[in-house]
């Protein structure tokens, strides 16, 4: 009984602290509104060549958003030297326009480098599906930040809700294998 | 005998026993409603994160990220009004309310640990230093707040009664709901005789949770309303929009011509002039080229309109969508008219007009809409419990899905889209 209870608690700390699998994904060049109201292709111009770090989020959330916009604000102060992109996408596009996103991340203190983006409904709904991160109510989505360096083709996946020092953890993770 | 007349004088003390209490329960919630300086100070913070003390509030997300004001993270976003926590994106903040955390043997919840009853200095230590009543740190969506000894004593106070201070318009055996009125002339007396005549049936039959209806017919928002319905709010949207969010007060708006699914508390009916804008371009050929008139006011809408439809909408399109501003000389073809727009001139002036309806045309407008925004708000009291509040109300309404009314087309409320249907009846004239 004590060694099945050991077993277990091995396994889940194994869970916890284990860097989640390096996995590709393929993002859809839609068109995607910035918060100063750029209009820009969302891989071309924003991932395409990039490391990037990203997640999904919506205005009208106060739960779990403005807590992973901080997390953002926060990112970007543990930078340094990193060259990163931060991205936040809306997952709620018809609401969230980029008047509402440059407000909304001003707020949480935001500086240049981080890109907020929303746009037509149907291809913001075409990203997130292409990132299995699609859900039809915006307030059961689930908070994630994906972290990844698109030239090499290395992308994890981590909790949103994550303090910022373990999304450096990860960018220098990722770093590190392409030396 | 006397053994009887003792029995007798003993269930006579025993039902005096069972008043009192009752009578000491009645005097503890009435306590809880009115609340003293100290538990209004602390709800202010609780609501708002920010505090009058003159030293600031702050919060911080873990122990060595940068502070930023509490009232970007306030308690309630996550706690909500009642307390009682909202899900959202996989996370179950914890109950506030007093007898939640004060329960006399250790809580586990989904998804977290075990722990003992909390007393105010461990829940004042969970909130300014993130460690539960087990002495576990909580979890990182959980901020530390930095406030000053009197604003945490305040704000424990609030906690101890959050969740039983009434919001304004409930009483015990009343509940009172606004009606804010259309202009003087008929509408306004099928509005006010169709809802007196539906809540006098509702409380004939019990009222709601035993309370009754009472209604209060009005020209302008008032806080002594728990809720508001049947409002008409044509040509002042963004005015009764700003104060019912200031207010914090739910709104349903049976007429409205544009929507907001930014404010929380504007709940609107049936389609406005967007969805019915779509409607009649969608009743259009789709080779068709509309060319899109407005005011300042509709700006916005004509702007979406145009990213939707694209190349379809073009300066020189033989149908014109009016949103107002100047009509296009020579005169087009067809002309498409919401329904806040038409008018006998614009009716009669054009060989082929698309007129939309937010209802069909032989239902009275007044009547319909007025009824199903009532029926609907007191299906919406019953979802939300006797002891709701108005947040609670706004969570059931934002919970119907294709709600069917029998009047309207069915309804759809949810947290990000409070226009309850986009369905609107196009109707040719002349109509044939």
């Amino acid at each position: 009984m004590e060694s099945s209870a050991l077993l277990f608690a091995l396994l889940l700390s194994f869970t916890v602290v284990a860097p989640a699998q390096p996995r590709a994904y393929t993002f859809p060049d839609v068109t995607v509104e910035t918060q100063t109201g750029q209009s820009v292709h969302f891989y071309r111009d924003l991932v395409k060549g990039r490391m990037v770090v990203m997640n999904f989020v919506f205005t009208n959330c106060t739960t779990v958003c403005p807590t992973m916009g901080l997390t953002f604000a926060r990112l970007q102060s543990l930078l340094g030297k990193r060259e990163v992109a931060l991205v936040s996408v809306s997952i709620d596009p018809s609401n969230d326009t980029p008047a509402r996103l440059a407000a909304w991340s001003k707020k949480l203190g935001a500086k240049p480098g981080w890109t907020l983006v929303t746009g037509n409904k149907t291809d913001i709904s075409t990203l997130l599906k292409s990132l299995g991160l699609f859900s039809a109510n915006p307030t059961t989505h689930a908070p994630v930040v994906l972290i990844g360096d698109d030239a090499h083709g290395r992308w994890e996946r981590i909790d949103g809700l994550a303090p910022a020092g373990n999304i450096i953890a990860a960018i220098d993770r990722i770093s590190a294998k392409e030396r | 005998m006397a053994h009887r007349v003792a029995r007798r004088h003993r269930l006579h003390w025993r039902v005096e026993l069972i008043r009192l209490f009752l009578a000491l329960l009645f005097l503890a919630s009435a306590v809880h409603a009115e609340l003293t300086p100290q538990e209004l100070r602390g709800r202010g913070i609780y609501r708002t994160g920010m505090s009058n003390s003159g030293t600031p509030v702050m919060a911080h997300l873990s122990e060595n990220s940068n502070p930023v004001p509490a009232s970007v993270l306030p308690c309630v976003s996550c706690h909500g009004r009642d307390g009682r926590g909202k899900d959202e994106g996989g996370v179950r903040p914890s109950n506030l309310q007093w007898s939640a955390l004060t329960r006399p043997y250790a809580m586990e919840t989904p998804g977290s640990r075990a722990h003992p009853p909390y007393t105010a200095s461990t829940l004042m230590r969970a909130i300014t230093m993130g460690i539960d009543s087990a002495k576990h740190p909580l979890r990182p969506p959980m901020p530390r707040y930095e406030m000053s000894r009197g604003d945490a004593d305040d704000l424990v106070a609030y906690l101890r009664v959050a969740g039983s201070d009434r919001d304004p318009g409930v009483s015990d055996d009343a509940l009172r709901i606004g009606v804010l009125l259309p202009p003087p002339g008929d509408e306004r007396a099928v509005v006010q005789s169709t809802v007196s005549g539906y809540f006098a049936d509702v409380n004939a039959k019990g009222g709601v949770f035993e309370r009754r209806i009472e209604v209060d017919f009005t020209d302008t928002l008032s806080d002594r309303d728990f809720a508001v319905t049947a409002a008409y709010i044509i040509g002042r949207e963004e005015q009764i929009g700003r104060k019912a969010a200031e207010m914090q007060l739910p709104v349903i708006a049976a007429f409205a011509a544009q929507g907001d699914d930014t404010n929380r508390y504007l709940f609107e009916l049936l389609a406005g002039l967007e969805e019915q804008s779509i409607a009649l371009i969608n009743a259009l050929p789709t080779e068709a080229k509309i060319r899109i008139t407005h005011d300042a006011s509709t700006a916005a809408i004509a702007q979406r309109l145009t990213e939707r439809f694209g190349e379809r909408v073009a300066s020189s399109g033989a149908a014109v969508l009016f949103l107002g501003g100047t009509l296009p000389s020579p005169l087009p073809d067809t002309l498409l008219l919401p329904a806040p727009f038409t008018s006998d001139t614009l009716l009669s002036a054009h060989a082929q007009v698309l007129v939309a309806l937010p209802l069909p045309p032989a239902v009275r407008p007044a009547r319909a809409a007025a009824l199903a925004s009532s029926q609907l708000l007191v299906r919406a009291l019953q979802r939300a419990g006797r002891d709701a509040g108005r947040e609670s109300l706004i969570d059931a309404l934002e919970s119907f899905r294709s709600e069917e009314t029998g009047i309207t087309p069915p309804v759809t409320w949810t947290s990000t889209h409070h226009t309850g249907t986009s369905e609107c009846v196009i109707v040719r004239w002349p109509r044939k």
